[in-house]
């Protein structure tokens, strides 16, 4: 009866081993301010998750050097939700079981909303990094939601902003493709140029949609020309921008091409040519190589000592933002109260700093002004910070 | 090679598929698992999150009991099964969001939902066989995910899925991890209470006949089209109803959570537990969902170890944690009896009553013709079995016997001339008809289910005697347990019959080869049948034993039945036939008494080769 031994064996291994997994959740212990990160530490979003990690302990250990919050220095627990949404439920019961102060998450948008409503109930703050959906804030009503990245169409606000202040154009032209990202990039877009039209410094003098998967965009580029834009916005996907940029500078349309940052990859660039493609703009969240701030240069430096790199996308700095959010909020609160924090995340937050600037959230729980960038093309084909 | 056929034999024919326990032991620890499950949300050191992740189990372990009808049951391989679950959660989250449709009420909308959605998915594919299905069930998999990630009509939100989902409400409104837990697990205690009857039950016999053997089943009046079909419509219907909770639970649903991993996880849970075994799908669920939650803080490695426990598993039990267990005879008439303690009935097996006086031609054979090809099997075919008398069809190799017996019971349709049964022309029919008919077979190379009991076997010959659905299965009606009970006696009495009575609760699979050979017969035998088609009944068998089955042969048919038989063995022809029909090259070259036709020149031709040239 070897079998039966065995199994014997293997299953009081595991019921051993699932004792002393239980014994080992405390409750807040009395010395320092537990908050959580809820982050892809394994499934297909790993490597993000992975960054996210070293990127919230770098900002912890900053934020410990700096004395800590009320205080007591800041414990960053890790729950991984394997960016699927059922491993988030758990991994938000299993956060808020261990009474964390706050929480940090999630990277996904539909990983981050079943994680959202558990803290929700459980009032619990849970601040998102890497989520954009427009939706988690603008179809519930969400007492202790934020988010340090900016949703989906905020990129459209600085496209606005930055055509209008920096470029200085006339004639505005903005693309998109019907979905509900490029739509709503394209939508926010407009609300951002209206105070400069009624004030008569610039006009959008096309507002239109292709038909994605299409080849031929011919159609659109004629009617687009006729227009004479001085600068042209396109917040689809890079499929049509390639061919869309290629076919307009084919037909003598020599305006400035932005992208969304669903527009420019390496496969744009292949897709249009290289002749075509340099140049071309995106406006995108800011890698944290391309970030000036104090507290940037100290979190980088650190970085590197511990990790001999930098994270290689931008979402990872945004959950060492959400830490410093959190942080600022208990300390202008002045308690580990959930209803004091989120308070004080809507309504105190002057002077709060993080690694990408200014941490100010509206009452819907976005951040507000949320730093984006200006990105070009370089002529071999390397997307930089565009210098205007 | 096909695939998914090796490996279901590889693991009901594992040495350990009977499972290590004993039955009463078995239920000891059931007992136990039943109150633990109970119990455990009320543990003082168990917080939120342990019982979220008990709700989890819950929601693979219906899962797995939902695949396992299809896999389990029926040994169907069904990688997309999420497809079921994902109709299930988006019926529900579509319905609540946008009609305020209460959850509990949409418990049943799902289920039909899912159901009606695999039978429209599976109806024009269920006749492929193992791999081609396999690929098939993938597919469907992958479009319904797809399909809701291109948000058709606006209405599944598309990547993003659907938010705000209504809790269940239940008397009380059912919000805490807690009440989710008792919520979930009283499901399951009812579907597993309702599975369990319906494996002991007509219809749960007739899905493992067809895993053990499509052909055997066929033959034996099993309408395999049917039951696949409805374990499939089960299957869906139950992941369903998992779906539905899952969207309740979450309050939020997106496509993320239908993956094709999901589909293979809920395969590992089937095969982890054991095929076709209840207490095995709860198990490998627990596995799979408790594994990966206490290996979490290895971050990176944690899969790993999964997957490394699994292999362990199997390698140590093939079969699965907790293999199905038969139940004995006596098993199964207990829980027949249930309560009222009285003892069985003794309902006289009833002597099948033929019209002997009317007629006496049963079987006519009239011009049969079937070419596979350019090659012609039979061709112009002319052949008359008398009742109350043993015919033989013999012939050289390649004449053309075994393609006859094909066409008597409806395995090939001939390309012309016409079969009539008591002058009812059968040959546009289904096996599982013809069986119904009164025409019951055997097989050249045995094929009996190994795994099942012998009493199992037997029992699938009273297949098409009864007509049990699934409500009177599962309801347990008075109508469905006297048919229980009449089934079992036949059984039991054809058993005997051959003299197998002693090896009744044994695996037919443990059978030695001559024994196999009359637990065929009585299969048959147990099918009421007025003419039974024996092909090469002595193949394999010593001559005691040949003349042992002579015996048998003609005391059956001094019972009243009809034989025709496929022979090789000359003495067992002489022994027992009263007719002979010779072949060759698919024609009739000869009948009369085996005594003539040892004389007749074109037979002596046909077996040794003509003496010119």
């Amino acid at each position: 009866m070897k079998f039966k031994k065995t199994s014997l064996v293997l299953g009081i291994c595991c019921v051993a081993l699932f004792f002393t997994l239980l014994v080992g959740c405390g409750g807040q212990s009395g010395k320092t301010v537990k908050i959580a990160l809820q982050a892809p530490i394994t499934g297909d979003y790993a490597y993000e998750g992975q960054m996210a990690k070293q990127s919230v302990e770098v900002a912890a250990e900053l934020i410990n050097k700096a004395g800590g919050v009320l205080g007591k220095q800041v414990e960053v627990v890790i729950v991984d939700d394997a960016s699927n949404p059922k491993d988030s439920a758990l991994a938000a019961q299993k956060a808020v079981s261990q009474k964390v102060a706050a929480v940090i998450g999630s990277y996904g948008s539909s990983v981050t909303e079943p994680a959202a409503d558990i803290y929700e109930k459980n009032k619990m703050v849970s601040v998102g990094y890497g989520c954009t959906a427009v939706r988690l804030t603008m179809d519930k009503e969400r007492t202790y939601f934020f988010r340090t990245c900016g949703r989906d169409d905020a990129q459209g606000l600085f496209f606005g902003k930055y055509a209008v202040e920096t470029m200085g154009a006339k004639r505005i032209a903005i693309m998109h493709d019907n979905s509900t990202f490029a739509k709503g990039v394209a939508d926010e877009a407009m609300k951002a140029l209206e105070p400069y039209i009624t004030e008569g410094k610039t006009e959008v003098v096309y507002f239109d949609a292709i038909t994605p998967k299409e080849k031929d965009f011919s159609a659109a580029v004629t009617k687009l020309r006729e227009t004479k834009p001085d600068v042209w916005y396109f917040t689809g996907y890079y499929p049509e921008a390639g061919l869309l940029i290629r076919q307009a500078r084919d037909a003598g349309l020599d305006c400035p091409f932005i992208g969304g940052n669903a527009a420019i990859n390496d496969d744009f660039v292949k897709i249009a040519g290289l002749d075509v493609a340099a140049g071309a703009l995106m406006t995108q969240e800011p890698l944290v190589t391309d970030v000036t701030t104090d507290i940037a240069s100290q979190f980088k430096s650190l970085y590197q000592e511990k990790f001999k790199e930098l994270p290689s996308s931008p979402w990872p700095v945004y959950a060492a933002d959400a830490l410093y959010a959190i942080v600022g909020a208990i300390d202008k609160a002045g308690k580990l109260d959930s209803d004091a924090i989120a308070e004080a995340m809507r309504t105190k937050m002057d002077g709060v700093q993080g690694v990408t600037g200014a941490l100010l959230f509206s009452d819907r729980g976005d951040r507000r002004d949320v730093p984006y960038k200006m990105y070009n093309v370089d002529p071999e084909g390397k997307l930089v910070v565009s210098e205007f | 090679m096909n695939l998914s056929s090796s490996i279901l034999k590889r693991i009901l024919h594992a040495p350990d598929n009977r499972g290590g326990l004993g039955g009463t032991q078995r239920r000891r620890i059931g007992i136990a698992a039943a109150a633990f499950f109970a119990l455990f949300p009320l543990l003082p050191f168990v917080d939120n999150y342990w019982i979220d992740v008990g709700f989890y189990v819950g929601i693979y372990a219906l899962l797995g009991l939902s695949l396992n009808i299809v896999l389990g049951e029926v040994g169907l391989f069904d990688l997309g099964h999420t497809a079921f679950y994902a109709i299930g959660a988006y019926v529900t989250a579509i319905l609540n969001t946008r009609f305020h449709v209460p959850i509990l009420l949409l418990l049943p909308v799902s289920a039909i939902a899912a159901g009606l959605f695999a039978w429209l998915v599976t109806a024009p594919i269920i006749h492929l066989k193992g791999d081609y299905l396999c690929i098939v069930t993938i597919g469907i998999g992958e479009i319904v995910r797809l399909s809701m990630i291109n948000n058709p009509l606006g209405l599944t939100g598309g990547p993003n899925g659907i938010n705000g989902i209504d809790n269940p409400h239940f008397f009380i409104p059912i919000l805490s991890s807690r009440q989710f837990y008792y919520l979930l697990w009283a499901i399951i205690g009812i579907s597993a209470f309702l599975l369990t009857r319906l494996q002991r039950s007509r219809v749960g016999r007739a899905w493992n006949y067809i895993r053990e053997d499509e052909t055997a089943a066929k033959a034996l009046g099993v309408n395999v089209r049917h039951y696949k079909l409805s374990a499939f419509v089960l299957g869906a219907a139950l992941a369903g109803v998992a779906g539905n909770i899952y969207a309740s639970k979450q309050m939020s649903i997106s496509p993320e959570s239908f993956t094709f991993m999901e589909s293979s996880l809920l395969f590992c849970i089937v095969l982890l537990g054991g095929l076709g075994s209840i207490p095995g799908s709860v198990i490998g669920a627990f596995v799979v969902t408790v594994f990966p939650e206490i290996f979490r803080p290895f971050a990176k490695y944690r899969l790993m170890f999964f997957g490394l426990a699994l292999l362990v598993m199997m390698i140590f039990k093939p079969a699965g944690i907790l293999p199905r267990l038969r139940d004995s005879g006596e098993r199964l008439r207990k829980a027949l009896e249930g309560k009222k303690t009285g003892k069985s009935r003794p309902n006289a097996v009833p002597v099948v009553e033929t019209d002997r006086a009317e007629q006496k031609l049963l079987l006519c054979i009239e011009n049969l013709g079937l070419s596979f090809g350019g090659v012609t099997a039979v061709s112009g075919m002319e052949l008359e079995v008398d009742k109350g008398r043993i015919t033989a069809l013999i012939g050289p190799n390649g004449a053309g016997k075994t393609t006859v017996f094909n066409i008597i019971t409806g395995i090939y349709k001939p390309m012309s001339g016409r079969i009539l049964l008591r002058g009812k022309d059968i040959s546009s029919k289904q096996p599982y008809q013809i069986a119904e008919e009164g025409v019951a077979r055997t097989f050249q190379n045995i094929r009996i289910f190994p795994s099942l009991t012998c009493l199992e076997n037997v029992l699938c010959g009273q297949h098409s005697r009864g007509k049990a659905g699934f409500f009177a299965s599962m309801l347990r009606l008075p109508s469905q347990r006297a048919e229980e009970s009449r089934m079992l006696e036949k059984a039991q009495a054809c058993l005997a019959r051959v003299g197998l009575s002693d090896s009744a609760d044994s695996l037919a699979a443990a059978l030695p080869y001559g024994k196999r050979r009359y637990l065929e017969i009585a299969r048959a035998l147990a099918a009421e049948p007025e003419l039974i088609v024996l092909d090469e009944p002595s193949s394999g068998l010593n001559d005691a034993e040949t003349v042992e089955l002579a015996a048998l042969l003609k005391s059956l048919v001094r019972e009243g039945l009809t034989i025709f038989l496929i022979e090789h063995d000359m003495n067992l022809v002489d022994m027992v036939s009263d007719h002979v029909v010779v072949m060759q090259s698919g024609k009739k070259i000869a009948e009369g008494p085996m005594c003539d036709m040892r004389q007749d020149p074109k037979v002596i031709e046909a077996y040794l080769g003509s003496d010119e040239d």
